[in-house]
């Protein structure tokens, strides 16, 4: 278990991994998300602020069966992972296909290391064919973001068709609005880094490949002794 | 440098006849390799260690035995031997054991195996693997240096008043391998002792493996092993070659479309473009294996895999004749003239030995004892 002490790097701009599980295009998914990151910049103040990757996971798709079911993981897929990892926040949005997020959506996560969002904030997003879906963001995506050790926002964004032309305080646009300035709120802070370093023993990190990750390899203590000659016994 | 093959030892259908072969029949053609290995001159043959089908080799020191007494030059290994769910004590006996039989032509690579159901079947737990590796290593490297042990640890029962028999040849313990692809403790663990460090880079880009190897280099030097650059690093590769890269492929095609080693998954040109495996002419081969050490940094051992998904026996025996004249003498020669002036090598028995001060007996000889109230030799 290596334990990940944050490097000191500019606060910003801000690296968002925005992870599209749309399928179309264009897909309702992709202008969610789109959404979302206009309205983050908008709050951030200065566009630069904010750094996004964009991870279609369409043109992904059989890279990722592949990686899945071969081990072998392509570059512009590696990117992606390596995107998501080296993020200070991400987007997750997905389609709500037969009652959850896409296959496609949790095949990309699959392939994730498990501390690849640990304590990053995260807005959770999803679209579907009708109003009936819309718990299936807070009843699916947001175990899923529990499962990742992400620090979800509290407000959960859900498009059916007939969000995209509602209006008003309890409309789409104002609930993007807010779920933006939440995760605005949480970048701004150092909770992230506070959590990675104080407690950076008790999480289970995975290491970081990239030849070029600010992650610093620091072993458990007691994994240390045992690698030096040292006893596991007490 | 060392050049050499590492057999993972599967026995899988030949896709173009149908084929599976027998146990015995793979077995004897991985000892028939083996010899091929030694005939061309190559440096070092390494078996797996595996313990549920399609593998076969689940007793590498009795495989290696055989080699040693069929051959006279090459090094035998591992690739690896199981530091999880062997006990420390019998890798102890069974390494230091062919390691006389050999006349000191072995060494061994330590790995911690991958699949899950095989640790219950030793009693073990694969959550605790990275621990269980750690405490077992340390175990080992007292029970070849200390001629008496008194241990205790979290996964053995404790030993009072232990020898491990036979005592290491010369005085002088086999040289052990640590390999890993991504887990710093056991890089760390390797840096600690000066032992080598394996990275079996076969199924990812490298960019993979650099910061790992990059890591045990530093950790080798804090330990006053040593400069970084002088650390013991090995990697793998593999290779089907063939007068022509348009026939290489043509052959060996079928065979990559079908093993289960590669999933079905990536086409063969996305494989040979993303991982170290090359299909094609010797000259590619050649080209490709050098660009290792620009990655990695100047290395001490480049293992391959060649007898797997099926390929029979002749063609695994036509791949290493035509290895052995168009590839390897271009390879010693090309990384010689390249490599940094002062690259140490792969240690081997001798230089142990050099470096140990000379050879010395380590036999201990047992007082009488009440089973059987007689001694060799009283001291």
């Amino acid at each position: 278990m290596t334990s990940s002490q944050p490097a000191t790097r500019p606060r910003s701009p801000y690296r968002i991994a925005m992870i599209n599980g749309g399928l179309g295009d264009p897909s309702s998914t992709r202008m969610l998300a789109e959404r979302v990151v206009t309205s983050l910049r908008a709050g951030a103040g200065a566009v630069e602020q904010i750094e996004v990757s964009t991870l279609t996971l369409r043109d992904l798709a059989v890279d990722i069966a592949q990686a899945t079911v071969a081990g072998v993981t392509s570059r512009a897929l590696t990117q992606a992972i390596d995107a998501v990892s080296n993020s200070d926040g991400a987007i997750l949005a997905t389609p709500i296909y037969k009652a959850t997020f896409s296959g496609l959506f949790k095949s990309f996560i699959d392939l994730l290391d498990n501390d690849a969002l640990l304590a990053r904030p995260v807005i959770l997003a999803a679209t579907g064919g009708s109003a009936r879906h819309a718990l299936a963001v807070d009843m699916a995506l947001r175990p899923l973001a529990g499962y990742l050790r992400a620090l979800a926002v509290p407000t959960a964004l859900y498009a059916a068709p007939e969000d995209w032309s509602t209006s008003g305080p309890s409309g789409l646009g104002s609930r993007i609005d807010r779920a933006a300035a939440e995760l605005w709120a949480m970048l701004r802070t150092t909770v992230t880094a506070d959590m990675l370093k104080t407690s950076s023993r008790s999480y289970q990190r995975t290491l970081d490949l990239d030849p070029e990750s600010e992650q610093e390899i620091v072993l458990d203590p007691d994994m240390l002794r045992a690698a030096t000659g040292g006893s596991l016994l007490g | 440098m060392q050049y050499g093959l590492f057999s993972v030892g599967d026995v899988t259908t030949d896709p173009t006849t149908g084929r599976t072969p027998t146990e015995h029949e793979r077995i004897k053609a991985i000892m028939a390799i083996a010899l091929k290995a030694e005939e061309i001159g190559l440096d070092v043959f390494a078996t797996g260690e595996h313990h549920n089908p399609p593998f076969i080799p689940s007793a590498p020191t009795t495989m290696l035995a055989y080699i040693a007494a069929q051959t006279k030059n090459i090094m035998l290994s591992t690739s690896t031997t199981l530091i999880t769910t062997t006990d420390p004590v019998r890798i102890a006996e069974d390494y230091a054991m062919l390691q006389h039989l050999s006349d000191g032509r072995m060494d061994l690579m330590l790995g911690r195996g991958n699949t899950a159901p095989v640790y219950p079947w030793f009693g073990k737990d694969i959550r605790e693997g990275v621990p269980l590796a750690l405490e077992n290593y340390n175990l080992l490297h007292r029970l070849w240096r200390e001629d008496v042990v008194d241990w205790e640890g979290k996964y053995r029962t404790p030993l009072q008043g232990f020898t491990a028999t036979p005592r290491p040849l010369d005085g002088v313990p086999p040289f052990v391998w640590h390999g890993s692809i991504r887990t710093p403790e056991i890089a760390e663990q390797a840096a600690y002792y000066g032992d080598g460090y394996f990275a079996n880079n076969i199924f990812w880009p490298k960019e993979h493996y650099v910061r790992l190897i990059q890591f045990y280099r530093q950790r080798f030097e804090h330990y006053g092993h040593g400069r970084a650059e002088d650390a013991i690093v090995g990697l793998g590769g593999q290779f089907y070659i063939a007068k022509s890269s348009q026939e290489a492929r043509r052959q060996f095609r079928p065979y990559f479309d079908n093993a289960p080693v590669y999933g079905q998954g990536p086409t063969l040109e996305e494989f040979t473009d993303q991982t170290p495996l090359t299909v094609g002419s010797p000259q590619e081969l050649i080209d490709k294996t050098l660009t290792f050490r620009e990655a990695f940094g100047d290395y001490q051992r480049q293992l391959f895999l060649v007898d797997h998904a099926g390929l029979p026996l002749k063609t695994v025996l036509e791949q290493l004749d035509l290895f052995g004249s168009e590839v390897l003498p271009v390879l010693r020669a090309e990384t010689s003239a390249r490599q940094a002036p002062g690259t140490p090598e792969a240690p081997t028995h001798a230089s142990l030995v050099a470096a140990a001060g000379g050879a010395k007996d380590a036999t201990v000889y047992a007082d009488g004892d009440d089973v059987t109230g007689a001694s060799p030799e009283v001291a």
